[in-house]
């Protein structure tokens, strides 16, 4: 559905996108993970055409088991009417209504008034904002106004859709109401591909996982894969009767590791836990731990 | 969607954000309508002001004799007159009708007669024209005029040789003047015989004066407002002249006002992040371009034609050349679009844009004419007025609403406004493309 191959993007002396080649697959939620800085907008960027890779290719569309058939790069505005975009800065115009918006975009999108008005209704509903549609923006709060973002970008109902930190700086309602819309583009056999920097919603939410940092890219998979890979050991806590402290035992096979300390001592076991590696230690593990902003 | 849709589609929703931005409705509509109202007002009622501090007149001289000769001499020596030398009546017309001179002075054939002959029944006799705003400048040249005559006769008269013959002829003429009774020949002859002691040593400054003072009409000085359709002066189209002048002007100011604005909403749409959204919507970079171009177009063409409407109903100042008014706004217009981008890609962020924007427009006000009107100028400042759009835009404006410019004279300013106009356009179009391909 979208393909980058071998993209490199320089500001000046900065490298944003070091030679990055990552496919989009048709109807997958893939979550772009990486840190401050690492590229994820450049690479967003380049993959609707806001940006014009230095070197290497952008393909949009896809010809697999029946698809539309149709391939080209985002230059072409033909191939952007299959693509929905909400920009990491929240885009809209604040003197306008969140109706207005929609209106507009769905019309440039596109459609016709009517069908414009028609999607636009649809849309506010989606996003929970059909009592505040005669609104100005400019009055929105910061989750309203990420929401709003996010609809904008659905407006000619997209095969492909990406979110550039849709939920950065919002409150946990709006956080999940986003998450649900993901969900729901997902049922609906969308390609979503969103970057993010929290791990919960990369694993609640993707099929696979791309880790990029410094313009490239270090992993991608399943979560349970890259977790698999580059979350290290699990370890095994235990802290048996009369002890303060717990033992804390690194391993790859924690079960054996359980049921020879319960044959061991069973009986005394005061506590006992598994701490399995997460996506957060594949993170870290892979991008390392020092600040970045 | 078709191109022509999307543009449009663009374009209204500018609109509707300009009708929601009060500073920049503020410029683009009440400012300006202040503007021409105002000054039209303060213009109209300052008929008996100070006036220009060089006037540029145009002078023909049709007698061509000495005397006609010497009076002109004057005209150009006078610092208050800025005076340029034509062959006829018909030159200085078209000088002052294309604003090239703001007054003209026609110096008639039997000049030199009349004034050798001041009491010999015809009186001399001088032409004086100017555009519709120029009542003061006819006050204020007829004025100097009636002073040069009076100095110009006096100069006669203190040659002793040329008084001589003045009053021989004087006599010469009531010897045979008819319907003069004997009583009122010999009370005239007693004047004439005084004359010829007196007015040898009549102070110079008392001499128009008392020229004015006594019944003697010996000279006569005929105003002529210059317009397109060289329709007769009426006292109330003297009135309403002014506005005449700060019409054109407060068009030009909305234009400019347009300009400004639509200039920013484009940095605007780059800072507020909308740029993006447009960029990735499935439509070509040169819509999102001529998007705004068509909402400014709109939008000048439309506060262009309210203020001439305005000027028309309340003012009266009704259009001469109706189809080159159109033109010339439909050109201002489109020059204003091009500067517009222009001004678009100035600055980075949207107080760079105003800001240098607004320096540069208020400066190709002020030199073009946009405040204070070109004939209040110094003539090196209206020279520089030439590099300034607004100054063309004016004379286009005027040109078809009072100066009834002909289709071949209107092809200067309209060529120059269309030139500058497409030139902005192109270099601006060119560096928004460059900046949003990265
Ligand atoms: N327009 C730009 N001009 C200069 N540097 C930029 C620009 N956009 C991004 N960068 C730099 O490129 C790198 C990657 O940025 P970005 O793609 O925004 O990262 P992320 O979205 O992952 O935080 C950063 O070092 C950033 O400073
Ligand atoms: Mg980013």
């Amino acid at each position: 559905m979208l393909c980058l191959t071998d993209v490199r993007k320089s500001f000046g002396k900065t490298v944003a996108v070091d030679g990055l080649s990552l496919e989009v697959r048709r109807g997958e939620v893939m979550g772009l993970l990486g840190p401050n800085g690492a590229g994820k907008t450049t690479t967003i960027g380049m993959a609707v055409g806001l940006l014009h890779p230095d070197s290497g290719s952008v393909t949009l569309g896809s010809t697999d088991n029946g698809g539309a058939g149709k391939v080209g790069t985002p230059a072409d505005p033909a191939m952007r009417t299959m693509v929905g975009v909400a920009p990491q800065e929240v885009a809209l115009y604040d003197e306008m209504s969140a109706r207005e918006n929609l209106v507009l975009f769905s019309r440039l999108h596109g459609l016709t008034g009517a069908e414009a008005r028609a999607r636009t209704t649809e849309l506010l509903t989606e996003v929970g904002l059909s009592d505040r549609a005669h609104h100005k923006v400019h009055g929105f709060s910061g989750g309203m106004k990420r929401r709003l973002n996010l609809a904008c970008a659905l407006v000619a109902h997209p095969k492909l859709v990406l979110l550039d930190e849709p939920t950065a700086g919002v409150d946990p309602q709006s956080r999940h109401a986003i998450f649900d819309i993901v969900a729901k583009l997902k049922a609906d056999g969308v390609t979503v591909l969103f970057s993010t920097h929290y791990m919960e919603e990369a694993s609640r939410l993707c099929d696979r996982v791309a880790i990029v940092d410094h313009g490239r890219l270090l992993a991608l998979g399943t979560v349970e894969e890259l977790i698999e890979a580059h979350g290290g050991p699990s370890i095994v806590a235990i802290r048996r009767e009369g002890e303060e402290a717990e033992t804390r035992i690194e391993t790859s096979t924690p079960l054996d590791e359980v049921s020879s300390a319960m044959g061991e001592s069973g009986a005394s076991i005061a506590e006992l836990r598994i701490e399995k590696p997460d996506l957060e230690a594949v993170f870290l593990h892979l991008t390392g731990k020092e600040h970045r902003d | 969607m078709s191109g022509v849709r999307v543009i449009l589609v663009l374009a209204w929703k500018d609109l509707r954000l300009l009708l929601r931005d009060k500073a920049a409705f503020f410029f683009t509509a009440i400012f300006p309508l202040v503007f021409g109202v105002l000054f039209g007002a303060v213009f109209s009622g300052a008929a008996g002001g100070d006036g220009p501090q060089s006037l540029g007149v145009a002078i023909a001289d049709l007698d061509r004799t000495e005397d006609s000769r010497a009076l002109l001499d004057t005209f150009i020596a006078d610092s208050r007159l800025d005076a340029t030398n034509v062959i006829d009546a018909h030159e200085a017309r078209e000088l002052v009708r294309k604003g090239s001179a703001e007054a003209f002075i026609v110096i008639p054939a039997g000049f030199a007669d009349a004034a050798r002959m001041p009491f010999g029944g015809t009186p001399m006799r001088l032409e004086i024209g100017s555009g519709p705003s120029g009542r003061a400048t006819r006050g204020l040249l007829t004025g100097i005029a009636t002073q040069k005559l009076y100095q110009h006769l006096q100069s006669g008269m203190v040659d002793p040789e040329r008084a001589t013959d003045m009053l021989q002829e004087a006599r010469r003429a009531m010897a045979v003047a008819e319907g003069v009774d004997a009583p009122q020949r010999l009370a005239l002859q007693g004047l004439l015989t005084a004359a010829e002691r007196a007015i040898v040593d009549m102070p110079a400054d008392d001499a128009a004066d008392d020229a004015n003072a006594g019944g003697f009409n010996v000279v006569t000085i005929e105003q002529t407002e210059v317009t397109g359709d060289d329709a007769g002066d009426t006292p109330e189209a003297l009135t309403i002249s002014a506005f005449a002048i700060t019409f054109p002007q407060a068009i030009l100011w909305a234009v400019m006002g347009c300009a400004a604005g639509f200039g920013v909403s484009l940095v605007t749409e780059r800072t507020g992040g909308t740029m993006t959204r447009l960029r990735v919507a499935p439509i070509g970079r040169w819509h999102i371009v001529l998007g705004k171009a068509c909402a400014c177009l709109i939008t000048t063409l439309v506060v262009s034609s309210v203020l001439l409407l305005l000027a028309w109903i309340a003012f009266g100042v009704r259009p001469v050349a109706p189809f080159m008014l159109v033109l010339a706004v439909l050109a201002v217009a489109l020059c204003f679009v091009g500067i517009m981008m222009l001004l678009a890609v100035v600055g980075t962020t949207e107080a760079a844009a105003s800001g240098i924007g607004w320096a540069c427009l208020l400066t190709l006000a002020m030199i073009g004419g946009g405040a204070i009107p070109l004939a209040f100028m110094p003539a090196w400042l209206r020279d520089i007025g030439h590099i300034s759009p607004v100054k063309w835009g004016i004379t286009a404006i005027e040109g078809g609403l009072w100066r009834g410019l002909s289709p071949a004279e209107m092809m200067l300013p309209i060529g120059v406004l269309l030139g500058m106009g497409t030139l902005s356009f192109t270099i601006g179009a060119v560096v928004f493309a460059r900046r949003e391909t990265r």
